[in-house]
C-alpha cells in the first residue's frame, strides 16, 4: 500500500468517527465536534495530496488547508455561540429541545390566541412582550409551558389568555402535561 | 534501494502510532459520556493530526493546526461546554434516538471512501521526494497568488467573530429579568 493510500485510509477513518458522532450525540457541542473532525479529516486529505502529488513546490494543497483551518475556526466560533444562545433560551444543549421546525399540527385556534396575546402585550411591559413573541414562536415545547406561567405572573389581564395557552401546550405535545407539571414544580 | 526501505518502514512505524493516537482520541471524542472528557479527547486527536501534518512534512500547517485547533477551538469547546453545564450527563442517554441509523450511514461512508482509495490505488501519485517549503515561501504565495482569498479569509473571520459576539450577546433586559428571580 503507498503512503498515500495509507494517509486517505486514515483521513476516511477520521471522517466517519465525525460523521458518526455528528449523526449519533444528542448534545449541540458534540455534534460541533464531530463537524470539526470531519473538517480535520478533509485538511488531512489536502496535505497528503500535495505531499505525494506532483509540484509540491506550488503549494496548492498546503494553502488550501491552511484556509480550511480558517473557516474552521469561524465555523467553530459562530457555531459555540449558537450553541450558547441555544442553551441561553432553552436552558438545555439537547438537540431535541431544538425541534420547533419540525412540522406539527398546530390549529387555527393557537395561532389566533398568541397572535391576540401579541397584540394584547403591547400595551404591557417589554418582558412580557419578549415573552409573549417566544411563546408565539416556541409552540409545544416544554418551554413554552414555563414562559406561558411566568406570563401568567406578568399581569392578571391575561389569566384568561393564559388558560387557553396552558391548554394549548398540553394539548400541542404528548408530554406536554409533565414538561407543564415540571415547569411548576421549578417555580 | 535498501537504505530506501528501511526509510519508508521508520516512516511507517511512525505513521501508525500516531495514526492510533488520532484515532483513539476521536473514537473517544465521540463515544465517552462525559462532555469534559469528550473534550479531552478531541483535543488528543486534534494533536494527534498536527503530528500526522508534521510526519507529512508539512510544518507551517502543522503548527496552524496545533495553535488553531488545539490552542484556540478545544478550548472554545471547554468554554462552551462550561458556560452551557453541559458537563451533566442527560437523563435521556447521550446518543440520539436515531443513532443505529447514524453509524450505519457513517459505516456506508467509510466504505464507499475505502472502497474509493483501494481501487484507484494504481491511480494515485507515488512521488516520495521531500518538498522543500519554507515559510518565505508560503507568505510570498499568501500575499501574492494567493492574496485575493486571503482578504476574503480576513473579512470572513471578522464577521465570524462579530456575529459569533451579536448572537451570544445576552439582552439587558433579559439579564435584569433573571437577576430579579
Amino acid at each position: 500500500m503507498t503512503p498515500l493510500a495509507c494517509y486517505l485510509l486514515v483521513a476516511a477513518l477520521m471522517f466517519s468517527i465525525g460523521l458518526a458522532g455528528a449523526l449519533t450525540r444528542r448534545n449541540a457541542i458534540l455534534v460541533l465536534i464531530g463537524i470539526e473532525l470531519m473538517l480535520n479529516a478533509a485538511n488531512l486529505n489536502l496535505i497528503a495530496f500535495w505531499r505525494y502529488g506532483p509540484h509540491p513546490e506550488k503549494l496548492t494543497g498546503m494553502i488550501f488547508a491552511i484556509f480550511s483551518i480558517a473557516v474552521a475556526a469561524a465555523e467553530a466560533a459562530v457555531g459555540l455561540g449558537v450553541v450558547s444562545e441555544m442553551h441561553r433560551h432553552a436552558h438545555t444543549t439537547d438537540i431535541y429541545a431544538m425541534d420547533r421546525m419540525k412540522g406539527r399540527e398546530v390549529d387555527a385556534r393557537n395561532y389566533f390566541i398568541h397572535s391576540a396575546g401579541c397584540g394584547l402585550s403591547h400595551h404591557g411591559d417589554s418582558v412580557a412582550d419578549s415573552h409573549c413573541a417566544n411563546s408565539c414562536i416556541w409552540r409545544g415545547c416544554a418551554l413554552e409551558a414555563r414562559q406561558a406561567q411566568s406570563l401568567c405572573d406578568a399581569g392578571d389581564w391575561f389569566d384568561e389568555f393564559c388558560t387557553l395557552t396552558f391548554a394549548n401546550c398540553i394539548c400541542a405535545r404528548s408530554g406536554g402535561m409533565d414538561a407543564w407539571a415540571g415547569g411548576a414544580r421549578d417555580s | 534501494m535498501a537504505y530506501e526501505e528501511r526509510e519508508v518502514r521508520a516512516m511507517s512505524f511512525i505513521f501508525y502510532v500516531l495514526t492510533a493516537l488520532t484515532v483513539a482520541g476521536a473514537l473517544a471524542a465521540v463515544l465517552l459520556k462525559n462532555t469534559v472528557h469528550c473534550a479531552l479527547a478531541l483535543s488528543v486527536a486534534f494533536t494527534g493530526m498536527a503530528l500526522l501534518f508534521l510526519n507529512l512534512d508539512a510544518q507551517f500547517a502543522g503548527f496552524a493546526q496545533f495553535m488553531v485547533y488545539v490552542g484556540a477551538v478545544a478550548i472554545l469547546v471547554v468554554f462552551a461546554i462550561l458556560l452551557t453545564k453541559g458537563s451533566e450527563t442527560p437523563t435521556g442517554g447521550v446518543f440520539s434516538r436515531t443513532w443505529l441509523m447514524g453509524l450505519v450511514i457513517a459505516a456506508g461512508v467509510f466504505a464507499v471512501l475505502g472502497w474509493a482509495v483501494m481501487g484507484s490505488m494504481k491511480a494515485l501519485p507515488q512521488l516520495t521526494a521531500v518538498p522543500q517549503v519554507t515559510v518565505l515561501q508560503i507568505g510570498n504565495a499568501l500575499v501574492g497568488r494567493y492574496v485575493l482569498p486571503l482578504e476574503i479569509v480576513a473579512v470572513l473571520l471578522t464577521a465570524a467573530m462579530i456575529g459569533a459576539v451579536i448572537v451570544a450577546l445576552h439582552e439587558r433586559s433579559e439579564v435584569a429579568k433573571e437577576g430579579q428571580k
